[in-house]
């Protein structure tokens, strides 16, 4: 079937060259990358419905202009920007359609995020099949890019779970996709950097869990070669596999790191799943020791959070004794809550890697 | 919406650098040479006049490279219903906008006992009502995106009504007040507007009038206009020294004044 690419100029007929009336001001705004590194000006729409959507694609035309889809704007780069011509910002359709919790198939609109998602289903038990580093991030979005989370050896990316979604093409049809219907449009628009169409309502088949916690497992590899012997020999077991690598590190032990190892709990282990898949139960408190709210934390991290002070304390971490980090070792099998997997949303960044420096002990120490 | 303590630093500190910018009479004189310098200095620039050859002729001139440095727009500032559609072409085709100046202006000569309302009313319109035209789409344009520069060429004419041209005057001074009260709605966005107060500036406005004083060459007008444009001076005389001359002309008794063919 012939495609017709979105970002290419909707080519207006000559009298509608130079628009009469021209885009409202009220629609101009400065609109940047995830990054903050880039931003444009662009008219932003923001529809709350197909028909919205459509009217969008007609005002281009008319206007003579481009058009950008946009979700949650978390790409790091410039791939929701266009500057000076139309940002149609999906955010606001972002109703969930309908959802089965015998067989796990959801519907949504483009606009929802995996947040959205899985607070909606976690409590008959389910969970998204992939979660990005954030899970900010639409559905729309995620699709357009295609995204992987910490689980791509085992499940693949989110494409691999949708079962079908429904595409607005330029033209302004609905073509419904799935894997028998309009094949080709279906793989092409997944991962298809919002260039063929919007998607405007997706199916995605979600994840069954018997628990609201995950085992978690953390070790430490001396080197490169380390992390790749664990990473192979545990990529068929394991549900989830992470590494933070100590980007010190240099010479022989290049590639030191400390990994989590995640895997569902089977049906039965977790006395309570009626409890753990509560959505309060994977909100993480708001402060720490009950007292000193997260939210400040980065302040009295931030003076730590320079080159000196995190390289001593991670080499603080490598000199510890051997028999306390083994001990320490063995009781590192700890639940954690499902929620924690996503990038942690109170915890600033530097107090992350602060925090995962301190957490770095080595298996073995070089002698 | 307000700029932070840390932004306004920044504003001081960066070194302004335009990508984008307008030029609205930029057919010769002064435009032209703003146009050409900054072209010099890696910006685009859309040049907006009526007579489409001498665009033409700029474009040429300028337009050496791989891509386009000056994209042209022939246009008469009195059709005002074209502006605010025209304006967004250009946004549009330039792919921003950091900086628009206006330069359009006429001074017909005007006899001492002579009161010709066309000529009165083309003043007005020219220098004026087009560049309200143009600035408050600038003005919608910058307070939205909360950055961006107006640079309006006013005249030390503008400082007192006097005796050769009322009109003139007149156009230059209420354009002095229009830019004031737009700096005074847009500085809480961060946007920077520059009134251009020159003193003769050797162009073909000024061709034929005789010996003027400190009579100044068209590339150092340019110049000097950008670059106090650049750090988003609010009242700039052109060259500086005008600013101590025109105190004292300022204060000059209006009995006194009156004698004065000056
Ligand atoms: C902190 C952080 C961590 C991340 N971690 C990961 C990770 O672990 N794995 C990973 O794969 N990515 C990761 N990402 C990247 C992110 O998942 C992708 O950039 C994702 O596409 C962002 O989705 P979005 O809704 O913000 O889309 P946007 O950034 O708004 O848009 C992304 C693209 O999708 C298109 N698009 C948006 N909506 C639609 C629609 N309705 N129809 C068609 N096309 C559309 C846009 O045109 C654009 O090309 C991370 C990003 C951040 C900020
Ligand atoms: N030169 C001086 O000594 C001096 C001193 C103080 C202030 N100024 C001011 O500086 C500005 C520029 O002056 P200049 O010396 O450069 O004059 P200039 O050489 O005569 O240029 C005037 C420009 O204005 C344009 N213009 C005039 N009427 C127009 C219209 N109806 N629509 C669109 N464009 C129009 C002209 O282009 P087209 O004719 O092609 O339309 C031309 O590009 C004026 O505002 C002037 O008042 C000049």
């Amino acid at each position: 079937m012939a495609i017709e690419p979105l970002n290419t100029p909707i080519q207006p007929k000559p009298t509608e060259r130079m628009p009469l009336v021209p885009l409202p001001y009220d629609r101009l705004e400065r609109v940047s990358a995830w990054g903050m590194n880039t931003s444009v000006c662009s008219y932003v729409y923001r529809p709350t419905t197909i028909e919205g959507v459509r009217e969008v694609f007609e005002t281009a035309r008319t206007q003579g202009r481009k058009v950008a889809l946009r979700g949650s704007g978390c790409s790091y780069g410039d791939a929701s920007l266009l500057a000076e011509n139309i940002s149609l910002d999906l955010t606001r359709m972002n109703r969930i359609l309908a959802w089965s919790p015998e067989t796990g198939v959801i519907t949504v609109e483009p606009g929802a995020t995996i947040r959205d998602i899985w607070r909606y289903v976690i409590e008959d038990g389910w969970w998204s099949p992939v979660v990005s580093g954030t899970m900010m991030v639409s559905l729309g979005g995620a699709l357009g890019m295609n995204i992987h989370g910490k689980n791509n050896f085992r499940v693949g990316p989110i494409g691999d779970h949708v079962v079908e979604f429904d595409l607005l093409t330029p033209k302004g049809e609905i073509l419904r996709c799935s894997r028998t219907e309009n094949t080709e449009l279906f793989y092409t628009a997944i991962g298809g950097f919002g260039m063929l169409g919007c998607f405007v309502r997706i199916t995605l088949q979600l994840k069954k869990i018997y628990s609201g916690h995950l085992s978690v497992h953390a070790f430490a590899t001396a080197d490169l070669r380390g992390l790749f012997q664990e990473f192979e020999a545990r990529m068929g077991v394991a549900d989830y596999l992470v590494a933070w690598v100590d980007c010190f590190a240099k010479g022989k032990a290049l590639g030191r790191s400390l990994v989590h190892q995640a895997d569902y709990l089977p049906k039965g282990v977790d006395p309570v799943p009626a409890q753990t898949l509560r959505v309060q139960h994977q909100d993480l408190p708001e402060t720490l020791f009950g007292v000193i709210p997260k939210s400040l934390m980065w302040r009295f991290l931030k003076p730590l959070s320079i080159r000196r002070s995190i390289r001593k304390v991670v080499r603080l971490a490598t000199t510890k004794p051997i028999d306390r980090r083994t001990r320490h070792l063995r009781s590192y099998w700890i639940t954690y809550r499902t929620g924690s997997l996503s990038i942690s949303r109170e915890v600033s960044f530097s107090t992350r890697v602060l925090c995962r420096q301190k957490r770095r002990k080595p298996v073995s120490q070089p002698n | 919406m307000h700029l932070t303590f840390g932004e306004q630093i920044g504003c001081l500190i960066m070194p302004t650098v335009w990508k984008t910018a307008i030029v609205v009479g930029a057919s010769s004189g002064i435009g032209e040479e703003i146009t050409r310098q900054l072209v010099a200095q890696g910006c685009t620039v859309a040049i907006v006049a009526r007579r489409l050859q001498e665009l033409e002729r700029i474009a040429q001139s300028l337009n050496t490279g791989q891509s386009a440095k000056v994209l042209l727009y022939p246009h008469d500032v009195c059709v005002y219903d074209e502006v605010p559609a025209l304006f967004q072409k250009i946004t549009h085709e330039l792919g921003g906008l950091d900086v628009i100046i206006y330069a359009a202006g006429v001074m017909p000569s005007v006899q001492p006992s002579e009161y010709a309302f066309a000529k009165d009313r083309q003043m007005i319109e020219v220098n004026l009502l087009g560049a309200v035209a143009w600035f408050n789409e600038a003005a919608q344009r910058f307070e939205r995106t909360k950055a961006g520069t107006i640079v309006g060429i006013s005249s030390v004419a503008g400082e007192r009504g006097r005796y050769p041209q009322p009109v003139y005057c007149t156009s230059k001074a209420a354009l002095n007040a229009y830019l004031e009260a737009l700096r005074n709605r847009l500085g809480r966005f961060g946007v920077k507007v520059v009134t251009i107060k020159p003193g003769p500036v050797a162009t073909p406005m000024t061709e034929g009038l005789g010996k003027l004083p400190l009579l100044i060459p068209v590339d150092r007008a340019a110049r000097e206009i950008i670059q106090s444009a650049q750090r988003g001076k609010a009242n700039v005389f052109i060259p500086g020294i005008w600013r101590w001359i025109f105190l004292i002309i300022r204060n000059i008794p209006s009995f006194v004044f009156q004698k004065l063919k000056f």
